[in-house]
């Protein structure tokens, strides 16, 4: 009894002792419908689902998959007549009229700045990873290189244009504070830079992936569909291409005309062979007709989402007042009445209870393709016209202009009055649904835009350019 | 045995050896342990035959228990030192006779010498039992072994008494003289020496030989003190009772005293606290903790333990919901003394709990809230409620918002009892709080303001639908909708337990069905329940098995929401001139009108069904007296099928393809747990003070899996069957979750109490969750507490109308886990329904936040506890403090949103600091106990704040949100969680009818800006409380409990929506707009032409009228919460019926309620009042 008495809970207090040790790993539970990161990087597959996430969220209906570059952006650009969002019964029309203070628009840019910086943070947590698991052997290093040259250029994509809609017309002035930058994955908030900073920043990031992405497979084999990871479809990627002339935009849009002449030049110079022009035939046919011209894409992302987006901003199924659709004089005039041009005749269509003609560009393919659910995003007539607008010899820009006139089945031009009214007319016409066209109209800080909204071919604004910050941003600053 | 036994007792006595002790204290034990059990069985001997028979069966004991060839009735036996068990072996052999009793007899019994030659049974047995601790008795052919009935007169233990000596041996056992239950742990020592011992578990006790002029004392907290002196103990006479002040004592043959100690007061009766892993004593304990008994819970109410809870505690807060009403299907929010988190968003995955909640702890073993709503009161033995550090520290980072602790009845030894008990009750829909219009009223009001409409193009259309309405009207159409789905709910519940055996092996078993229905048509609420429990002693070891089943379904009513019916106007007719329910109110004017009664008149399902089982096994094994080893096994797991079906003509699938018209989602979720632990137990007594230590330590797991489903596409008339379905719903998946939380401690507490003054409590407790993340698996918890019995000190003890005055106090860390699963590293998940070509991606689902430090809590807690006037009144002061910091507050809203952090990262940001005070007293006007008239008033009252801090401006985010859903919180240091926020409204003004408001410095405007949002008030009352008046009158007791709760404020949520802001937005596409129904006042009470001093804004305004101070009023009100009427008896004409108790009771549950507001309550679920009768029988 007595060694009982004494000596008992001490034996059984250092039983417990010994107990309480092991039980560390009894209470290191392991969610099963989530991974840690520890389980994601130590694992190649594992890894490149993480990565191949990163452009899942590039392709989201917040960000590329529709905002960024068919929808919302487009409204902003006065490409449609002001409409109902038909999800929510959300009223569009405050994009059309820059009304930034209208709740649905304040609700859109908080959902696309949140987006874009989400997508960003779980980039940096990649790029904070991504070089112990080449050091650990998890993923080879050319390999592991190319994946981190992609999540940096991935990052300076967003930033970029991030930048390109929520900060100034960087020519009237690249603004005191416009975005924050962020390069790690700390949860700690960053500072509001100016905007060449943030350019500065966007450029480093760019050349620094251009330099990881020298030995990108698209330099040697081009585009292809296998199934390695690290070489198939580089245009569903941000390849070396891709990096190169997302620098060559960037330039541009820094007024550095001359880098971003020399950039876009070595871009086709280097690449053209691996992205031809889209054929006639391809254009044109019959059942699969090519709306997108693919083979062009340099970079182009790909959107799950891309038919249940058409179903709810361009079906003609939809109503009038949910629809986005332009106003049939506006679109006549856009396209200067030649409706022979490739970008007019399969894209736009009449019929299924409308009478005026509808956007079909992302409509649902009869077959399965390789192109499907892609949504361009840098197109090689792009670069062509950069060196149309940074080359200084008129002939050879004149050339530029032509050899993307030509290819979309428009006469050449012989002399023209002006290069930069032929620009815009062709940004108009060679980026509906991309993106593209508002960020050219900011560039420039054109004025006298034709209003989406007014049928009348005279009737013109002058875009409020920069959209205000997101309130969930601001006022926590 | 026991002559020997003293006789070689008293010869060594002098000597002091502790053998003899134990010796004696086990057979004492033995005898008075089993007494109550056996002596009962000789009343009643055919039935208590049967029973034992069963039991016996049952619980495979065996003695010897064999079948007799020949039937003699005579015996021959010869032998030296026989021992019992062969003695009764040849009996059985040679009679026939069957031998029943207790093996621990022939374990105690002594071997006998023999020489007998065909003798009758009798004499032999008379000769065998004559030195055992046993008797006997013969029924039928059977011989029943018994205790020896104390009664029985011994020859008189003369070496004991007839030597004049100057000591004498004390031993005996001490009793609750009220309930004759054995007092564990009295303490019984000489006055002045330092020298005590302590009762054992079966309140036996050997002091040893005293001298005759000691002073004895015998004490036990809760129970008055006896001091005697040693010479009057020696000269009473056996079997003759000495009766005391304090209480008797009654020396039985064999020199052993039986004490039975008064009580001190009533409140104390329940002295042992349970805090769900050891026992306190009540009068050592630091802690701040309540006690209530079953049959208290159900005097107040039937409806669940819960409910009666609120009543009865005044820090036990059920917060009030005012959308889902009286829904029997919907959990209680409960709080004990506020809150210790923020809850502005929705931090928890489905299956962690609110992170205000209290922990619940189930015999021994944590539990669901769901559980301990479903669980038959009739179960319930008792509740404690454990408020502060002292006893949560124990949970460690469970339990910083208190612990509940419920334990279920325990089998007692005894014949076997059955009780059954029938409850009825109904559910009354309470409509008082509505004051819509009638129909003449809204057409009245719709003309005043279509007035401003009548621009519009189809003004000649309104008026014709008005002129429709108006013929209606004067047809005396004016439909009462609220009445439509409101039913009385009836409810009945049937519960029977059994109970009994032997002290070897008892039992308890029991079933219960219930049925409720809601105060909404089709709403109910199905329980059932069994449960068995096995407790099995040999020796020291003590093994209880229990196992509990549990089934409910829930059935939500086919109305839906409450609501449409309160907006319906009362122009239409329910049905047309056939009696049909038509799917339009009006098929001509107004084609977007939907007869609310048309959705109901479909087939649709919408229902829970929950299934469950816990087992619970727990041994005991006692070491000596002082140190206790328990062990304990709990698995369980818990199904629930939750099943929702929508018809495809439910109008909520107009213009839906037809392929996806009707839906049918199916969600199961599974939890399995299963919680074990070890504790060591010490008790001793040191000098003149008292130590208990126990440690413990526990490990346990939980999962939870849910799996769930929706379908759409259905054919008109099906019956909800999923394989009617055309297809899942478009882009969706299954959804799935697993999870699985584990978590291992120890916990240690030690108590000392030192002559029954002055008492610590320490708690340390080493808390291990998976939910803390990798780098810091495990958190200390610890707590200290002191309690001071005053009127024990000399200095008190002359003042003899203070009966108890206690002093207690204690300070400790708690901790928050329900906060949910954060982890210091990143996590990523598949992307749902969505891949590119490279296939599936995951994403981030929550960035990793390594710094995180855990909330944890501070509490304090003070008390004094008091009985005067002869304990007629009584009462206790609390006051506490709650201090969180630092409050882990999901990051979103309080960085910058380009940080990208959602609500599963989170910083540690401020402190909320809560604190209160709690009042209970108790005064009895009439108190005549002899005469079972009793006259109790209680008044319970409680009030805290809590205030937050340190947040500085990191919050501001949260607070424009709010702004911007008109919500009435705010976040600023200084301010309570509870703070209303709105501008100050200065009222109409006659002139415009406009709103009038107090801009921040001071001046007057028409304009409402956000930036002149004040702090207008507070949502918690200033006071509240319950006052309770308890009239006991023989067989008869009413109790009327009435709550109070004055000085806090509401959101007038009827105001805001059905007086003002009836407007709506303009812009629809309706042709004509049908505006809901409203509260009169909006006819009435609004400004309509300059002058009218009225207390809303114009009844022409169609804009919205923003929050303002007006919406927020002063809420004080009383509620019947409880008034019941019970009657119980077992008088001699019961026993006639071959019962034992029968009791009633008639109560009515929030019968009324008196407030100064005008608001609706139960917006999507009426409220209700309850009436119920509880039949309680006891065989």
């Amino acid at each position: 009894m007595k060694f009982m008495n004494n000596r008992c809970p001490i034996i059984i207090l250092l039983s417990g002792l010994l107990l309480l040790g092991s039980c560390n790993k009894y209470l290191d539970v392991q969610p099963e419908t989530s991974y840690t990161e520890t389980q994601v990087y130590n694992n190649e597959a594992a890894l490149q689902q993480a990565f191949n996430g990163l452009y899942l969220d590039l392709g989201s209906t917040q960000l590329y998959g529709s905002y960024l570059s068919s929808t919302m952006i487009e409204m902003l650009a006065q490409r449609y007549k002001p409409t109902y969002d038909m999800q929510g019964m959300r009223n569009l029309s405050g994009l059309v009229y820059y009304d930034y203070n209208s709740e649905p628009v304040q609700h859109l840019f908080d959902t696309i700045w949140r987006k874009a910086y989400a997508t960003i943070l779980a980039t940096n947590v990649f790029l904070s990873k991504i070089d112990n698991s080449i050091a650990g052997r998890v993923i080879s290093e050319p390999n592991g290189k190319l994946l981190k040259g992609e999540a940096l250029a991935i990052r300076a994509l967003l930033h970029f244009d991030m930048l390109r809609l929520f900060g100034p017309v960087y020519s009237s002035g690249s603004g005191n504070s416009t975005i924050p930058y962020y390069s790690v994955a700390d949860g700690k908030m960053q500072p509001l830079l100016p905007g060449s900073q943030v350019m500065d920043k966007v450029m480093a990031d760019l050349t620094e992936a251009a330099g990881l992405l020298a030995n990108d497979p698209v330099v040697t084999q081009g585009v292809n569909y296998s199934n390695d990871f690290y070489s198939a479809a580089r245009n569903q990627r941000l390849n070396y291409y891709a990096v190169r002339s997302l620098m060559a935009r960037a330039y541009l849009w820094q007024g550095k005309t001359t880098e971003a002449h020399t950039t876009a030049l070595s871009v086709i110079t280097d690449g053209e062979k691996w992205f031809p022009w889209t054929s006639t035939d391809a254009v044109f046919n019959a059942t699969n007709p090519d709306r997108i011209f693919s083979p062009e894409i340099i970079f182009g992302a790909h959107n799950p989402f891309l038919y249940i987006n058409y179903d709810r901003y361009f079906n003609p199924a939809l109503s009038d007042n949910t629809i986005m659709a332009p106003d049939p004089t506006r679109l006549t005039e856009v396209f200067e009445g030649l409706l022979q041009d490739y970008r007019f005749v399969q894209t736009w269509r009449t019929g299924n209870g409308k009478a005026y003609h509808t956007f079909y560009k992302y409509a649902p393919l009869p077959q399965r393709q390789h192109r499907e659910f892609i949504q361009p995003l840098i197109r090689k007539s792009e670069l062509y016209l950069i060196l149309a607008e940074t080359e200084s010899d008129p002939v050879k820009a004149l050339a530029y202009l032509n050899t993307e006139r030509r290819n979309r089945g428009l006469a050449n031009l012989e002399t023209i009055s002006s290069m930069d009214i032929e620009l815009r007319k062709e940004y108009q016409k060679e980026f509906w649904g991309e993106g593209q066209l508002f960020f050219y109209y900011k560039r420039i800080n054109a004025t006298g835009v034709p209003s989406g909204a007014s049928p009348y071919p005279w009737a013109t604004v002058d875009p409020v350019y920069t959209v205000p910050l997101p309130l969930s941003e601001t006022t926590t600053r | 045995m026991q002559k020997t036994a003293y006789c070689s007792r008293s010869d060594l006595a002098a000597a002091g050896s502790p053998v003899h002790v134990q010796l004696i204290s086990r057979n004492l034990r033995t005898e008075y342990a089993l007494r109550t059990l056996w002596s009962a069985a000789f009343r009643l001997p055919g039935q208590m035959l049967r029973i034992m028979r069963m039991i016996s069966f049952l619980m495979l004991i065996s003695l010897m228990h064999v079948t007799a060839a020949s039937r003699s009735q005579t015996v021959t036996l010869s032998g030296k030192n026989l021992t019992v068990r062969a003695i009764f072996s040849a009996i059985e052999k040679q009679t026939g006779y069957l031998v029943w009793g207790k093996s621990a007899f022939l374990d105690s019994s002594k071997p006998v010498t023999i020489n007998v030659r065909d003798v009758t049974v009798i004499t032999l047995l008379d000769k065998v039992v004559e030195d055992q601790p046993f008797t006997y008795k013969i029924a039928g052919n059977t011989i029943i072994l018994s205790e020896k009935p104390a009664s029985i007169s011994f020859n008189p233990p003369i070496v004991l008494y007839q030597t004049p000596r100057n000591y004498f041996p004390f031993a005996g056992m001490v009793i609750n003289a009220e309930t004759q239950e054995k007092l564990v742990s009295a303490t019984i020592g000489v006055k002045g020496a330092a020298f005590a011992v302590v009762a054992d578990q079966y309140g036996n006790f050997n002091l040893g030989d005293v001298k005759q002029d000691a002073t004895l004392q015998i004490s036990s907290v809760g129970f008055q003190t006896i001091e005697i002196s040693a010479k009057t103990l020696m000269n009473i006479e056996p079997n003759n009772t000495l009766t005391l002040r304090a209480g008797t004592i009654r020396k039985i043959p064999n020199g052993i005293f039986i004490i039975a100690l008064h009580p001190v007061r009533a409140v104390l009766a329940e002295v042992v606290i349970n805090n769900g892993m050891f026992t306190r004593n009540k009068e050592s304990f630091s802690g701040a903790a309540t006690v209530f008994t079953g049959a208290e819970l159900r005097a107040v109410g039937t409806k669940n333990a819960l409910q009666s809870l609120k009543t009865l505690d005044p820090s036990f807060i059920i917060v009030e919901n005012n959308l889902a009403g009286s829904n029997p299907n919907r959990m209680p929010t409960i709080e004990i003394r506020g809150r210790t988190t923020l809850t502005n968003t929705n931090l928890n995955d489905q299956f962690s709990a609110d992170p205000n909640q209290p922990l619940f702890i189930l015999d021994g073993f944590e539990t669901t809230l769901q559980t301990i709503y479903d669980l038959d009161m009739n179960r319930i033995a008792k509740i404690t409620i454990l408020k502060d550090a002292a006893s949560t520290a124990l949970y460690g980072s469970k339990a910083a918002n208190g612990v509940v602790v419920v334990e279920t009845k325990r089998p007692v030894p005894g014949k076997m009892q059955v009780s059954y008990s029938a409850d009825f009750s109904a559910e009354l829909p309470d409509l008082s709080s509505y004051n819509l219009m009638t129909a003449e009223e809204k057409l009245r009001w719709e003309k005043l303001t279509n007035s401003t409409l009548s621009t519009s193009t189809d003004a000649w259309r309104i008026e014709e639908r008005y002129a429709a309405r108006t013929a209606d009207v004067a047809r005396g159409v004016n439909t009462y909708w609220l009445h439509e789905p409101v039913q009385t709910g009836f409810g009945q519940r049937h519960s029977i337990q059994f109970n009994g055996g032997n002290s070897d092996l008892v039992f308890n078993a029991g079933a219960t069905y219930t049925k409720k229905e809601g105060a909404m048509k089709g709403s109910s609420r199905e329980n059932w329940g069994g449960n068995l429990v096995i407790s099995y002693r040999k020796g020291r070891l003590n093994i209880t098995e229990n196992l509990m089943l549990q089934g409910s379904k829930g059935i939500e009513s086919p109305y839906g929401n409450f609501a449409t019916f309160a907006a319906a106007n009362p122009y239409y007719r329910k049905t047309d001139e056939n009696g049909f329910v038509n799917r339009l109110l009006d098929p001509i004017y107004d084609t977007t009108e939907i007869n609310p009664l048309y959705n109901a008149s479909l087939y649709s399902i919408n229902q829970n069904k929950g299934f469950g089982f816990t087992n619970n096994l727990r041994g005991i094994f006692t070491l000596t007296n002082s140190l206790q080893l328990e062990a304990g096994l709990a698995a369980g797991k818990n199904n629930s099928d939750a099943v929702v079906f929508i018809p495809p003509d439910n109008t909520m699938f107009d213009g839906v393809e037809a392929n996806k018209k009707g839906s049918y989602t199916s969600a199961k979720t599974e939890t399995k747990t299963v919680n074990a632990y070890a504790a060591i137990s010490y008790g001793q007594m040191i000098g003149k003070g008292r130590l208990s230590a126990n440690i413990r330590g526990n490990i346990e797991s939980t999962t939870n899996e849910m799996l769930g489903f929706t379908a759409v596409g259905f054919p008109y008339g099906t019956n909800g069957n999923p394989s009617y379905a055309y297809g899942y719903a478009p882009a969706s998946r299954p959804t799935s979750s697993r999870v699985t939380s584990r978590g291992a401690g120890v916990a240690s507490s030690i108590n000392y109490m030192y002559n029954n003054r002055y008492g610590i409590d320490l708690v340390y407790t080493l808390s291990g969750a998976s939910a803390f993340g990798s780098n810091k698996r495990y958190k200390p918890f610890y707590s200290a507490g002191a309690s001071w019995n005053i009127n024990r000190e000399d200095f008190f003890r002359n003042i003899s109308w203070i009966n108890s005055l206690r002093l207690r106090g204690n300070i400790g860390y708690s901790g928050n886990q329900n906060l949910g699963n954060f982890t210091s590293v990143s996590t990523y998940a598949y992307q749902s329904t969505s891949s590119n070509y490279f296939g599936q991606g995951l994403a981030l689902l929550s960035l990793g936040s390594p710094d995180l430090e855990w909330s944890k809590t501070l509490n304090g807690s003070y008390g004094l506890e008091f009985s005067l006037l002869n304990n007629r009144l009584g009462g206790s002061i609390e006051y506490f403090t709650k201090l969180t910091d630092p409050l882990s507050v999901p990051a979103e809203g309080t960085v910058p949103s380009s940080v990208a952090v959602n609500n599963s990262y989170v910083i540690n940001v401020g402190n909320l600091n809560t604190s209160g005070w709690n009042l209970n007293l108790r005064y009895s006007p009439i108190y005549q106990l002899e005469k079972r008239i009793i006259w109790t008033i209680a008044i319970t009252a409680t009030q805290n704040k809590s205030e937050y801090n340190g947040f500085s401006n990191r919050l501001s985010a949260l607070n424009k949100e709010e702004q911007e859903s008109n919500g009435l919180s705010r976040y600023y240091d200084g301010y309570s969680p509870d703070d209303l926020w709105a501008v100050e409204s200065l009222g109409i003004d006659p002139a415009t009818g406009r709103e009038l408001f107090r801009k921040q410095d001071g001046t007057i405007t028409y304009v409402y800006d956000p930036a002149d949002i004040v702090r207008i008030g507070n949502l918690r009352p200033k006071l509240e409380g319950v006052i309770t008046n308890t009239f006991a009158y023989r067989d008869f007791t009413l109790g009327i409990s009435a709550r109070y709760r004055i000085g806090g404020y509401v959101f007038n949520s009827a105001l805001y929506n059905k007086v003002e802001n009836t407007g709506g937005d303009i812009s629809s596409f309706a042709l004509v707009i049908v505006r809901p129904n409203l509260d009169k006042r909006a006819l009435y009470n609004r400004w309509q032409k300059p002058g009218d001093v009225a207390e809303f804004t114009t009844v022409h305004a169609f804009n919205a009228s923003p929050m303002s101070s007006r919406y927020v009023q002063k809420d004080n009100h009383l509620i019947g919460e409880s008034i019941n009427l019970g009657w119980r008896t077992s008088a001699p004409w019961v026993r006639r019926l071959h019962l034992q108790t029968i009791g009633a009771n008639f109560i009515l549950n929030d019968i009324f309620r008196i407030e100064s507001v005008l608001t609706e309550r139960g917006l999507e679920y009426p409220f209700a009042r309850t009436a119920s009768l509880s039949i309680n029988l006891s065989f």
